[in-house]
């Protein structure tokens, strides 16, 4: 099996992707699809909350999605802060928007959840809420501060500082739940002795959240061939230039 | 057709909607840039190839 270096030069990197995408995009929207179909019709309501525990399908999904973008934001930063791998670059970049967007919408779905369950859109001193909304402001900071400088190194540079600093925050997601009280239940599907929920949401809640993971690394790899293109063709127009 | 939820079903039925327009939205604005991106390269190495580089 070859190593992830391999894959580090961009012409390998555009022949794996083109090979795979497609793929990652079909699974991804047979996953969801199979997900959102039990979902809706199939899992039967919920003991405490009736129906609305339908939404947790997708709320939950997302916010997984949220983290796990962000920590390969901050890996992928890492390694170019390194080893100067221009392709890890591009990975983080890629990686943001998509963050971003399923850190939205975690933050909707949760609000729309939280009324009819606690009564409530908001609640300032929850920390996980209010740890998921820096989350969210460290994707905006981190693509409207790449935007912002004016060559492809800084923006790496100053992306990659604000990327791995904001890492120590998906930790503190992750375990709000258990230092500060909150309105959010504690684990139930990552915990000490297995998952406290019945295979009949657990399955399609995986199921879900795979697709999902499939669906983020097909949009990745898209916007990642995206920039490495877009380069190409200014590297043509600048040669044309020099000419 | 439609399953009929409990008083709760707005709710349901606005986060799954919004979902649907989130998810969506990107899907669509990463595939028509990938494609926009595409076309301008293939058009420079086309006029690359004409004027014989």
């Amino acid at each position: 099996m070859p190593r992830l270096s391999y894959f580090a030069n961009p012409h390998r990197f555009m022949a794996f992707s083109k090979a795979v995408t497609p793929w990652l995009y079909a699974g991804a929207a047979v996953l969801v699809g199979y997900s959102i179909w039990q979902a809706l019709f199939i899992v039967s309501p919920e003991r405490y909350q009736g129906d609305s525990a339908r939404i947790m399908f997708i709320h939950v999904p997302a916010a997984w999605l949220a983290m796990a973008a962000y920590a390969g934001m901050a890996v992928s930063s890492f390694v170019w802060f390194i080893w100067r791998h221009e392709l890890a670059d591009t990975a983080a970049k890629a990686l943001a928007p998509a963050g971003a967007a399923y850190t939205a919408l975690c933050l909707a779905t949760g609000a729309i959840w939280g009324k009819p369950t606690w009564g409530t859109w908001w609640q300032w001193d929850d920390a996980r809420m209010v740890s998921v909304l820096v989350l969210f402001f460290l994707y905006l900071g981190y693509m409207a501060l790449r935007a912002a400088m004016d060559t492809r190194q800084k923006a790496a540079r100053a992306g990659a500082i604000i990327a791995m600093v904001g890492a120590l925050n998906v930790p503190i997601i992750k375990f709000s739940v258990d230092i500060w009280a909150s309105l959010h239940q504690g684990p139930s599907v990552i915990r000490a002795g297995g998952p406290a929920m019945p295979a009949e949401y657990l399955v399609p809640l995986l199921l879900g959240a795979v697709g999902h993971g499939l669906l983020l690394a097909a949009l990745s790899f898209t916007a990642m061939r995206t920039d490495i293109m877009a380069r190409r063709a200014n590297a043509l127009l600048l040669k044309r230039t020099v000419e | 057709m439609f399953p009929a939820f409990d008083h709760t079903g707005p709710y349901i039925w606005a986060a799954y909607g919004l979902a649907a327009l989130v998810i969506g939205g990107l899907v669509a604005i990463v595939l028509l840039r990938a494609r926009a991106a595409r076309r301008r390269l293939e058009r420079l190495q086309a006029e690359d190839r004409e004027a014989g580089h």
